[in-house]
Formats: C-alpha cells, sequence, structure tokens
C-alpha cells in the first residue's frame, strides 16, 4: 500500500512539472571518492542482481547505474528523480529513510536505506 | 520550500533498530509472565459498563456531512481525474482504513455513528423491505467483506486507479443496502465490514468502557466469525509489511504472475492466524484479546502513512497542490512503533488472562489457570515477535 501511494504521490509531482533535483547529476563520469556506487539491470523485466537493499549514510552521494535491455523509466522514490534506463545519476543523500527504486511501472530493483 | 521535501511520503519507514527490536522482544516475555502472574490474580474486567453518549444531537449533522462526503468521494472517484489528484485512493486506504482505528480507539464504535450507509438506509426508507431475523450469516459476509477489502488494497492490479476505488465502493454499497433491506438496520452491525472493525477497535476506548478494555469481556466467548475477521485484519496487515519486502519482490519477479502470487500469500497468512487462533487457544476463548494486538500492529505499520499521507488527502479534497508536508523523525517514530505494538501486546497478554480467570472455576488455583494459557501467551509472544521481526526487516 505504502508504495502504491508514493507512485501516485510522484505521479502529482511530475503533474506539477516541478523541476528535478538541483543537485543531482545526470552524468557518472566524475565520481568523487568515497561515494556509494550501486550498478544493477533489468532483464526480461527482472531486476539482476534480485531486488536487494543498498545502506547509504545521510548526506552520501550515491552514483546509481541501471542498464537495461530496452528503455525503461526509473523512478527513485522519495528524491523525486526518473530518468531512463539504461543511465546514470549521481545525487547527494540529504533525506533519511527507505527509498525504493523502481522501474515503471512496479519492477523494485532495488531500497537505499539512508539514515 | 524546496522539492525534496515533498518527498517525504514517499519513504518507507526505515527498519527498526536492532537495540530496540531486542529489549522489546524481552520485555513482551516480561509482561507476558510476570505481569499475568502478579499482577492480576482475579478478573477485573467485568461486569462492563459501555458509557453513551448524553446528548446526541450532533449526530444527525455528521451523518449527513459524512454522507455528502461519501457521495462526492464515489462520484469523483468514478467521474472524476483519473490521475494522482483524486483523493479516492486517500479517502479509502488511509482515512478510512487506518484513520478508523486511532478514532475509535479514543471515542468508541465511531463508524456506527456515522455509517453512511445506515444513513442512506434510513433516507430511503428500506426498512419497510426488512423482515428482520437473525441474520447469521452476517459475521461471515463481514469476512469476506473485509478480506474483499484488503486483496483490493495489497493485491488488485490498478488498486490506486480512482474508476477501479469508486466500483469498488458502489458495489460494496449496493451489497451492504441489499442485505440490510432484508435483515433489518441491525445488518450493518454485524456484516459491514467497516463497522465491525470500528466497533471491534472501539472495545479498547477508555471513555467508551468502564472499567477500561472491559469492552474486550463483552461478546465472550467470541464465534469463529470473529476469529477469522481478526485473522484477516491482522493476517492482512502483516502480508502488506511481508510483501514490501525486496525478497518477496524478487520472488515475484521470478516467478511472474504477481496477482496470483499476492491473492495466495494473502490467504495463507490470514489462513494460518486463523488457524493459530482456533488451535491454540484449545478450549479458551481467548479472541477478544487479540483485538489490541491487531490494533497496536496496525498503527504502528501505518503511522508514517496516517501522519503524512492523511493531511496530504485532505488538501487533495480540497483541490490544494498537496505543499504542506511533514518530517516524522526516523528515531522518534520507530520508538512510537514498538511502543504501540508493545501496548497491544501487553493488553492482549492481561486480556487472555483476565477472560481465562473469569472463566475458571472458583476453586482453580490461579498457577492452574496460568498453565491452561500457556499455549496462548506462547501465541501472542509469536505474533508480537513476528511484527517486530518484519518492522525490523522490513
Amino acid at each position: 500500500m505504502k508504495r502504491i501511494l508514493a507512485v501516485a504521490a510522484a505521479g502529482l509531482l511530475a503533474g506539477c512539472s516541478r523541476t528535478p533535483v538541483a543537485h543531482a547529476v545526470w552524468d557518472c563520469t566524475s565520481v568523487a571518492p568515497g561515494s556509494t556506487s550501486v550498478t544493477t539491470a533489468v532483464i526480461e523485466g527482472r531486476a539482476d542482481p534480485a531486488p536487494h537493499r543498498v545502506a547509504v549514510p545521510l548526506n552520501g552521494t550515491v552514483r546509481l547505474q541501471i542498464d537495461s535491455d530496452k528503455v525503461l523509466q526509473v523512478h527513485i522514490h522519495g528524491y523525486d528523480m526518473e530518468y531512463d534506463a539504461p543511465g546514470c545519476v549521481t545525487f547527494t543523500a540529504d533525506l533519511a529513510g527507505l527509498f525504493d527504486v523502481e522501474a515503471h511501472p512496479d519492477t523494485l530493483l532495488l531500497q537505499l536505506e539512508v539514515r | 520550500m524546496t522539492v525534496l521535501a515533498h518527498g517525504i511520503g514517499q519513504s518507507t519507514d526505515l527498519p527498526l533498530p536492532l537495540d530496540l527490536v531486542l529489549q522489546a522482544g524481552a520485555a513482551t516475555v516480561v509482561i507476558s509472565f510476570l505481569g499475568s502472574a502478579l499482577l492480576w490474580r482475579r478478573p477485573r474486567l467485568s461486569p462492563a459498563t459501555e458509557r453513551r453518549p448524553r446528548s446526541i444531537w450532533w449526530r444527525r449533522p455528521l451523518q449527513i456531512a459524512v454522507l455528502t462526503v461519501s457521495l462526492y468521494l464515489t462520484a469523483n472517484a468514478l467521474l472524476g481525474p483519473r490521475d494522482e489528484s483524486n483523493p479516492a485512493a486517500h479517502a479509502l486506504y488511509v482515512w478510512l482504513w487506518v484513520g478508523l482505528i486511532p478514532l475509535s480507539i479514543a471515542v468508541g464504535p465511531a463508524w456506527r455513528a456515522m455509517n453512511p450507509l445506515r444513513t442512506l438506509y434510513r433516507l430511503l426508507h428500506l426498512n419497510r423491505l426488512a423482515r428482520p431475523d437473525p441474520p447469521t450469516i452476517g459475521p461471515w459476509v463481514a469476512v469476506v467483506a473485509l478480506l474483499g477489502f484488503a486483496w483490493l488494497e495489497l493485491v488488485a492490479p490498478d488498486r490506486t486507479d480512482p474508476l477501479v476505488i469508486g466500483s469498488f465502493l458502489v458495489g460494496y454499497a449496493v451489497v451492504q443496502l441489499g442485505f440490510a433491506a432484508r435483515f433489518g438496520e441491525a445488518w450493518f452491525g454485524r456484516g459491514d465490514a467497516f463497522e465491525v472493525y470500528s466497533d471491534l477497535a472501539g472495545r479498547l476506548s477508555p471513555i467508551r468502557w468502564r472499567p477500561w478494555l472491559s469492552g474486550l469481556a463483552v461478546d465472550h466467548p467470541a464465534g469463529l466469525g470473529r476469529a477469522a475477521f481478526l485473522a484477516v485484519w491482522w493476517g492482512s496487515t502483516i502480508f502488506d509489511s511481508a510483501s514490501g519486502s525486496p525478497a518477496w519482490a524478487g520472488f515475484v519477479q521470478r516467478t511472474g504472475h504477481a496477482a496470483w502470487l499476492g491473492t495466495a500469500g494473502l490467504l495463507t497468512v490470514c489462513g494460518a492466524v486463523l488457524l493459530g487462533v482456533r488451535r491454540l487457544a484449545g478450549k479458551l476463548g481467548v479472541t477478544n484479546s487479540l483485538i489490541p494486538i491487531a490494533a497496536g500492529y496496525t498503527l504502528a505499520h501505518y503511522l508514517t502513512l496516517l501522519l503524512v499521507e492523511g493531511p496530504r488527502g485532505i488538501l487533495l479534497l480540497a483541490h490544494q497542490d498537496p505543499d504542506w508536508t511533514m518530517t516524522p523523525d526516523p528515531r522518534l517514530v520507530s520508538v512510537l512503533q514498538v511502543a504501540l505494538i508493545l501496548a497491544g501486546h501487553a493488553i492482549g497478554v492481561l486480556t487472555a488472562h483476565d477472560l481465562a480467570l473469569a472463566d475458571a472455576p472458583p476453586t482453580r488455583p490461579p498457577l492452574a489457570t496460568l498453565a491452561d494459557e500457556l499455549p496462548v501467551v506462547l501465541f501472542m509472544i509469536a505474533c508480537t515477535w513476528a511484527g517486530l521481526f518484519l518492522l525490523f526487516v522490513r
């Protein structure tokens, strides 16, 4: 239930045409040392490796690389970031909580545990 | 406001910290055995007195207001925008399902006083058709209705689509009004899942019942129907916790057929809980003591949903941009969750003990009664540990 309402909330924000997160960098060529680097793939609608949880320190940098066999929309809940996979994003995890990273509509790829 | 502030409602609660879980797990055992053995040697919950409000002038305007809002929400769900600005999902899944529990615990069976279906029944004069019989199927219709709702909330594809929600609400109302037209207005108290749900949570109301908690000692022993209702209530919440985990998501992705697996999982968990309640209790009728455990766990599980998404739904209803949001501190949320689960467990165990003492012949020594309760107490500890574990692994 929580996850479903979350999707609704995210869509609403997109509907209000809010700007994406300001501190997100949409390429990953330069990665700061000490950042948390995650790479995952979506193959035939399945997360590979299987959905899992990644611990991230609060205010740490996250580099999230998603590969996939076809173009997908990836959504990072809470941080309200959406981008097309295959793709990569780097951002600062300045919000504590447990956040789903999903390929639309509802394929869970991983969860970011920020604390 | 920054963009980030809007995202709070989209996070799940952090897993409970290990130290809190271990302390709470130990506390459940201490409360269960020492509390029952030392503090509670004679039944204290009977005789029960249900206190009804003295003046009821507010009831009519409240019923009309709730009916108006319900009709608007349903019509808006069916005909309004089919996107996220529609407050239908918030109304059904947050206000009604979660919000009804704290409201009922505070003031008693709140939904009975404002149930829009009862108001419709009276306005349409459906009582002219009624031939009141004792409707023995009432509790089972409530169980099926609750299971249907839980399936919609947790498993159904497109469950936040306003059209799906609106159709569910219309279907639910037609079925319930049909039964009520046949069996009379008393039907709602037996067969309307939301009224039964609010009634059971209302047994915990301190202003409604004197002495406090004595509401759990009336209607006792409960029949199989109530045990099944509680099993669906508590079991579906447990299923929601478990199915939000990466492990479940991975399993579903490997096998496909998300809806079938979800349905099977939901039925399995509810069935297992029912089996536990009926088998382990043996001769002791302790179904009512599961009410505080279910209420405590549901509140803990949905705490942030209620605090964050509840007000957001009100803003949606008022056609406001849901700009306002609150940021519950994760540590505070964890502590509150553990406190709710522990409170539910403590009340449940002490109620079971009280009911067992009241049922035992006066000559039976209290320690022998305590020994009779052992399987029940162990079952409750298992339930509470399962709840803590699920909030720990998430």
